[in-house]
């Protein structure tokens, strides 16, 4: 047969690993939105890389691990393996196809036409590895067909891409040829558990959690930017601080597809799980994150506009970044006090 | 009786060779969540190709085993776990690279049971390692050279084995599409902000997340209690001597995968001993569950003695043997659920 593809719905969103493994969840019958799979993966995060000796800086929104959270906290049975084979990975794909399944990968971006089309150049560079969903492929013209969470419509990867795709790349944009091979859509916990085993772990991170790799986290990371973001001028030349500014912006908005820097996901996960837990105290706690989304949009129009003109009155001890990111930091240290006590 | 377990012991062991970090055993097992007595099929590894039925038991054993052990672990305590098996040499040279410049670092592996030898042992299961090489080497030897080479492998703290290097050479085929072959993991634990005040968090978690993998989750969940009470279920509706064959047969196959690292009783003493350490931390109020758990490692160890040395066991007699279980595993749950619903 020519074509083969699955009885996949897509919609599109603003983040890749939640849009694609959203996907995969509802054609297994489990109707989880973009925002569930955000929040069941205790996705929302905030991390501060700040190594001054290398002059490496960094902010970082969303937690590199959303996918084995959201494996553990929903109970599917989800181990990654590493297939190093590039013939042998295709056709276990192709396989899947074949058994009515789609698949969900992570790619290294400049291989996603999709996602490279509405990048601009000089931040592509930045783009880290990405998700896609592959539906389908075709034998003859050796190609596989794959939605892209920005797009509508699905796009072909030829096979020769999917292989260059599979391990190439600078340490972020690599995907080390993992797939998850994900077995027990049946064990599915029931909703109110998951919701709070997420949440739990999700407050551990902002709470508890100083440092992971060379980040800081959570409330840890917010104290210490919200402190040197003033000088972040003085520490960095103006190139390298317009390249930080960049790296920033598209990390932030998901290479420009997120709002809020993914804190409307986690405001919408929240006003979800009230519902579903039965504790409208949540709510407030949702409205908090809201508010804290609406800042975190002002904070980035601002990084958006410093990166492109360099003004000196833009950093110090009266930077507007830093009030921003204090005031962020209020909303989510508060949201998450109350999210630790009411999921007990 | 050992008390001592693999994964929970290479996880500690490692953490504290490599980052100084005092994880202790009891609290690792916790965080693993492999308390669930669980049935696998005997030729399987990393990840069950197919879903275990009670109709197939002649095809299985039953452990106290999380597959996912290493992933739950570092998800519950907010760790980076990464697989790294670029290629055989690579994986050997890292690891005489940590001996020869981290003095004598020891390095988390997963290799197979086919180590043991064990003529009783079908198939391939996964078993944890802190290896380190044992002659001296040069990290930039090339391939022939390290085939020369052995290595000491410490399964728990009472079993250790010296295999020759080239072990990690070898690839297994098992059942579905998985290749097993000795994967080299790296775990970066988090730095905590004060880890007296996550620990009662962290551990919150994996009990929630452990009780969760016991009650819930799947159509024919073949865990804890439900496990005996199908198993018991099984045997009344057949009650031929082929079937009791089948399900006695079941159990030797179990004690045989057991005893090759020492585990007489399903680890419910190491169990138990977990809960009284949770106890003497004043995290739990109760010393039910702690009771009941030793005594299901005495249940273990009598039915393990009984039918190991028995050569004519009656239908009766075996449907009392899952009566005996199922009535401990009934009560753990139980407690397990009191504990949760008492946690502060």
């Amino acid at each position: 047969m020519e074509l083969n593809t699955v009885n996949y719905k897509h919609s599109p969103g603003g983040s890749c690993a939640s849009v694609a493994w959203s996907g995969i969840f509802k054609h297994h019958g489990y109707n989880l939105s973009e925002a569930d799979i955000f929040g069941l993966g205790s996705g929302l995060y905030f991390g501060y890389c700040a190594v001054g000796a290398s002059k490496l800086f960094d902010i970082s929104l969303t937690s590199s691990s959303i996918i084995d959270d959201l494996m553990i906290n929903t109970g599917v049975h989800g181990k990654l393996i590493q297939h190093h084979n590039n013939s042998d990975c295709l056709n276990l794909i192709l396989k899947s196809i074949d058994n009515g399944n789609p698949v969900a990968l992570l790619f290294n971006p400049y291989y996603c036409e999709g996602l490279i089309q509405i990048t601009p150049i000089e931040t592509q560079k930045y783009l880290p590895a990405h998700w896609i969903v592959i539906t389908g492929y075709n034998s003859n013209h050796k190609t596989l067909i794959s939605y892209d969470n920005r797009q509508f419509n699905p796009i072909e990867i030829s096979f020769e891409n999917f292989m260059k795709g599979r391990n190439t790349g600078f340490f972020d944009q690599n995907p080390r040829n993992f797939l998850y091979n994900v077995l027990f859509f049946d064990k599915v916990y029931p909703m109110e558990t998951s919701i709070k085993l997420a949440i739990q772990k999700t407050c551990i991170n902002f709470l508890d959690v100083e440092k992971i790799l060379s980040f800081y986290v959570g409330s840890y990371g917010f104290e210490k930017c919200v402190r040197q973001i003033k000088q972040w001028n003085l520490m960095l030349s103006p190139d390298q601080l317009q390249q930080l500014l960049q790296k920033i912006y598209i990390s932030s908005t998901g290479a420009g597809g997120i709002k809020g820097a993914y804190r409307n996901l986690f405001y919408k996960f929240l006003e979800n799980s009230a519902s579903v837990l039965n504790k409208p105290e949540i709510y407030e706690v949702a409205n908090l994150f809201k508010e804290s989304a609406y800042n975190w949009n002002i904070f980035v129009q601002k990084i958006s506009e410093y990166q492109h003109e360099y003004n000196e009155l833009n950093w110090g001890n009266n930077s507007e970044l830093s009030n921003l990111l204090q005031q962020i930091f209020d909303l989510e240290i508060s949201g998450f006090t109350s999210l630790r006590k009411i999921t007990q | 009786m050992n008390y001592s377990n693999n994964i929970a012991y290479c996880i500690s062991e490692y953490l504290n060779c490599r980052y100084n970090i005092r994880f202790d055993e009891r609290i690792c097992y916790l965080l693993t969540c492999s308390l669930g007595l669980q049935m696998f099929f005997k030729d399987s590894a990393l990840t069950p190709s197919k879903e275990v039925g009670i109709n197939s038991i002649n095809e299985c054993y039953i452990e106290s085993f999380n597959p996912l052990a290493l992933e739950t672990f570092s998800t519950n305590i907010r760790a980076v776990l990464r697989i790294d098996h670029n290629d055989d040499l690579n994986d050997i040279k890292w690891i005489a690279y940590d001996f020869e410049n981290f003095n004598k670092m020891k390095t988390l592996v997963l290799v197979s049971s086919n180590i043991f030898n064990n003529k009783n042992i079908i198939g391939n299961h996964p078993v944890y390692g802190l290896v380190h090489i044992q002659d001296s080497v040069n990290s930039e030897s090339d391939l022939g050279e390290f085939k020369t080479k052995s290595i000491n492998i410490d399964f728990h703290k009472n079993s250790s084995k010296k295999i020759n290097i080239s072990h990690f050479f070898n690839q297994w085929s098992v059942s579905g599409t998985d290749i097993f072959n000795a994967n080299r993991y790296v775990l970066i634990p988090p730095k905590f902000r004060d880890f007296n005040i996550a620990i009662p968090y962290l551990l919150k978690n994996a009990l929630v997340n452990q009780f969760l993998i016991i009650t819930e989750g799947g159509k024919n969940r073949q865990i804890g209690s439900q496990l005996f009470y199908n198993l018991k279920n099984d045997l009344l509706r057949n009650n031929s001597a082929d079937n009791l064959l089948k399900h006695i047969n079941l159990f030797i196959y179990s004690f045989n995968k057991s005893d090759i690292l020492g585990v007489l009783d399903m680890d419910r003493c190491l169990a138990a001993n977990c809960f009284e350490y949770l106890y003497q931390l004043n995290l739990i109020k109760s010393t039910e569950i702690i009771d009941t758990l030793k005594l299901s490692s005495e249940v273990w160890v009598n039915i393990r003695g009984f039918i190991k040395t028995n050569k004519n066991i009656s239908i009766s007699e075996m449907v009392d043997v899952y009566d005996k279980l199922y009535h401990s595993e009934i009560l753990f749950e139980k407690h397990l659920k009191n504990i949760l619903s008492a946690w502060n």
